[in-house]
C-alpha cells in the first residue's frame, strides 16, 4: 500500500533541505518558499545565526505491505504538529489537509516509472587521474585559479594575485565572470556553479575572508607565491591545493562564512574529472 | 528521531494568554545589504470580506510573532530571582571577548546546574541536549482594514507598519538612515503545558502575569506588553481521515474541543508556592 498525507505548512520548519526522511516515511516540502530564521546569542550578539528554512506545502509518503499497517501509520502520521527545529519556539507547525491511500505497483513505488532519486557525495581525489587531455588541463588550470585574481565581481581571494607570467591565464582568470565568448571559460562557468551550490550551505555574512574556523592569521603574499611557483603543472596545483591548510581556513563567499575556499577547489576540479571520465564533458 | 514521538497526544494542556501592546519589534535579522529590519514574513492568504450575497476576495501578507519563548523566558527567570532562587541565565560564558560580563548577579551559567540537580528554569527550558519541556506558539499576525475580513485559518489582525529612523551626528548631519517593522494591538499566544507538572505551570502562570517586554528596544519605550487574561485549558484535537470516494483519497477532518481547568490553576499556584518556600 502506498499512503501520502499531505498538509500546509503553517511556520517554517528548520532544516536543512527540502528532502527528508523521518518517522520511516519519505517527506518533501514542495512550492517552497525559503525563509531565514534568525538566532542571537547572549556572548554573540552582533552576528545573529540565520537557520535555512522552508514555507510551503509538505507531503509524506509512506509504503507498506497491509492496509491495517497504513492506517495505523495514518493515525500516529495525522498526531503530528510541528517537524524540525525550534519546535518550541512556534516554528515547524503543520496543519494536516488530505491524502490518499493506493495500492502499489510491484517495483514499491506508486507508478511504474517513478524511481526514488538519490543523492551522492562528490568523491575527492588525493591527485589528479594521469590520462587528462590538453583541453580538459586547460579548463582545471582556470578552475583552480580562478579564485585568485581580482574580478568585476570581487578582489582575489586570498587578497595577493599571484604572480604569474602567462598572459593568457591571468585574462581568463580575470573576465571569468564577464560575458566572453571563450569556451574554456564557458565550460568552467558551469562546474564553479554547480560547486558553490554544494559548498555553500548556511548563510552567515562575514567582513573579512577569514571563515569561522579559522584562528591564525595567513602569510597572504607567501601563499600567492607559492601557488605561482607550482601553477605550471595541473598535477602540481591540485597537489598543492589538497595539501593546503592555509585554504581551508579562508571562505569561498563573504555571505557563507562557513564555507570554505579549499573544498570548493576540490569539489571543481573533482566535478570536472567525473564528467570527463564519463565522457560528458 | 524516536524523541518526538512524545508529542504525540490527542490531548494537550494549554496555558493561553491574551495580551496588548502598543508598540512592538519582534524582528528577525536584516537582509543582507538592506537598511530594514523586518518581521518573519510567511506567505499571502486569500479573505473575504464584505457583508452583501457577493463577497470580494482580497490578498494580504501574515507575519510570525517572534521570540514569545524569550519573553515567557525572561519573566520566569526574574519571578525566580525575586524570590531569592539562583537558576539558570541565557548565557553559556562568564564574558564576551572584550571583557564584558555577560552574568548578571543571582544567576548560573546556562545549564551549569545540570549535573547536580537541575534549577527549574533548567527542567521547564533546557539547554543543549535537554529538550524543553514547553512550547510557545501564536497565530500568525496581519493587518487588515476591513472590519467584515473573514479568514479561513487562524489569524490574528493587528497593525502592522514601518517606522523610519534617521541616526544624526551632534551637528545635524545624517549618518545613516534605516526602518523597522512593528506591530500593535491585542494578540494572544499559547503555551504547551502537557509535559508540565502542577508546580512548573504554577511558575509559569506567575511568569506570565508579570511579563513587561518582547521584542527589540524595550529602553527606548518599545515591546512593553500588558498581560490582559490568562486560561488553563484542556484541549482535545480529533483528527479523521474521511474517504470521499473509492479512489483511496481523503481529506482530514480535524474537530478541536477547548474544556477550561479552574481547580487546576489554583492547585498549581499553591503547589509553586510551597515549592518556592521550601527551595528559597
Ligand atoms: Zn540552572
Amino acid at each position: 500500500m502506498n499512503l501520502t498525507l499531505e498538509g500546509q505548512i503553517l511556520t517554517p520548519i528548520v532544516r536543512k533541505r527540502p528532502e527528508f526522511r523521518l518517522f520511516g516515511c519519505q517527506i518533501r516540502i514542495t512550492k517552497i518558499r525559503r525563509r531565514y530564521f534568525t538566532k542571537i546569542t547572549a556572548s554573540k550578539p552582533m552576528y545573529p545565526y540565520a537557520y535555512i528554512c522552508y514555507l510551503g506545502k509538505i507531503i509524506i509518503s509512506y509504503v507498506c505491505k497491509t492496509e491495517t499497517q497504513a492506517m495505523r501509520k495514518l493515525q500516529t502520521l495525522m498526531e503530528i504538529e510541528a517537524i524540525g527545529r525550534f519546535q518550541s519556539e512556534g516554528m515547524g507547525y503543520i496543519q494536516w489537509l488530505k491524502g490518499s491511500l493506493k495500492a502499489t505497483f510491484s517495483n514499491g513505488s506508486d507508478t511504474p516509472g517513478n524511481t526514488q532519486r538519490t543523492y551522492r557525495k562528490v568523491k575527492i581525489r588525493q591527485g589528479l587521474p594521469h590520462n587528462l587531455s590538453p583541453a580538459v588541463e586547460e579548463v582545471i588550470q582556470l578552475g583552480i585559479l580562478h579564485d585568485f585574481f581580482q574580478t568585476s565581481k570581487h578582489r582575489s581571494k586570498i587578497y595577493v594575485e599571484p604572480p604569474i607570467t602567462d598572459q593568457i591565464l591571468r585574462e581568463r582568470c580575470q573576465q571569468h565572470h564577464d560575458h566572453t565568448d571563450d569556451p574554456v571559460i564557458e565550460k568552467f562557468r558551469k562546474y564553479d556553479h554547480l560547486s558553490a551550490l554544494i559548498t555553500r550551505k548556511h548563510r552567515s555574512p562575514r567582513l573579512s575572508r577569514y571563515n569561522w574556523k579559522s584562528s591564525r592569521k595567513i602569510n597572504f603574499k607567501q601563499l600567492a607565491q607559492e601557488i605561482a611557483e607550482v601553477s605550471t603543472s595541473v598535477y602540481k596545483l591540485y597537489r598543492y591545493i589538497y595539501e593546503s591548510k592555509d585554504l581551508e581556513l579562508l571562505n569561498e563567499s563573504l555571505e557563507f562564512g562557513h564555507s570554505s575556499l579549499r573544498q570548493h577547489l576540490l569539489i571543481l576540479i573533482n566535478l570536472i574529472v567525473n564528467d570527463y571520465q564519463k565522457e560528458v564533458f | 528521531m524516536s524523541s518526538k514521538h512524545k508529542n504525540l497526544s490527542s490531548q494537550r494542556i494549554i496555558l493561553k494568554v491574551k495580551c496588548y501592546t502598543p508598540i512592538s519589534k519582534p524582528l528577525n535579522g536584516s537582509l543582507p545589504r538592506s537598511n530594514n529590519s523586518h518581521m518573519l514574513r510567511l506567505y499571502p492568504i486569500k479573505y473575504q470580506y464584505g457583508t452583501g450575497k457577493e463577497k470580494k476576495e482580497a490578498e494580504t501578507q501574515i507575519y510570525l510573532i517572534k521570540g514569545l519563548r524569550g519573553a515567557v523566558r525572561h519573566a520566569v527567570m526574574w519571578v525566580c530571582k525575586t524570590y531569592g532562587m539562583e537558576v539558570c541565565h541565557t548565557t553559556d560564558k562568564q564574558e564576551d571577548k572584550s571583557g564584558n560580563k555577560l552574568l548578571p548577579a543571582g544567576f548560573h551559567l546556562l545549564a551549569a546546574c545540570a549535573k547536580e540537580q537541575s534549577c527549574i528554569v533548567h527542567e521547564i527550558f533546557g539547554s543543549k541536549g535537554k529538550e524543553s519541556l514547553i512550547a510557545v506558539f501564536a497565530d500568525p499576525i496581519t493587518s487588515v482594514n476591513h472590519k467584515t475580513a473573514q479568514f479561513d485559518q487562524q489569524i490574528q489582525n493587528v497593525h502592522i507598519a514601518t517606522e523610519n529612523r534617521v541616526n544624526k551626528t551632534y551637528d545635524g548631519k545624517t549618518v545613516q538612515d534605516f526602518g523597522e517593522r512593528y506591530f500593535s494591538g491585542h494578540f494572544s499566544f499559547e503555551i504547551n503545558v502537557t509535559r508540565c507538572s502542577s508546580t512548573q505551570i504554577g511558575l509559569l502562570i506567575e511568569a506570565i502575569m508579570n511579563i513587561e517586554k518582547m521584542g527589540r528596544g524595550y529602553n527606548s519605550g518599545y515591546g512593553h506588553v500588558l498581560v490582559e487574561a490568562f486560561q488553563l485549558l484542556n484541549r482535545t484535537i480529533e483528527r479523521k481521515p474521511i474517504f470521499e470516494t473509492d479512489s483511496g483519497e481523503f481529506k482530514i477532518q480535524q474537530i478541536i474541543d477547548n474544556q477550561p481547568l479552574k481547580q487546576e490553576v489554583k492547585d498549581a499556584m499553591k503547589g509553586w508556592e510551597k515549592y518556592r518556600e521550601l527551595v528559597a
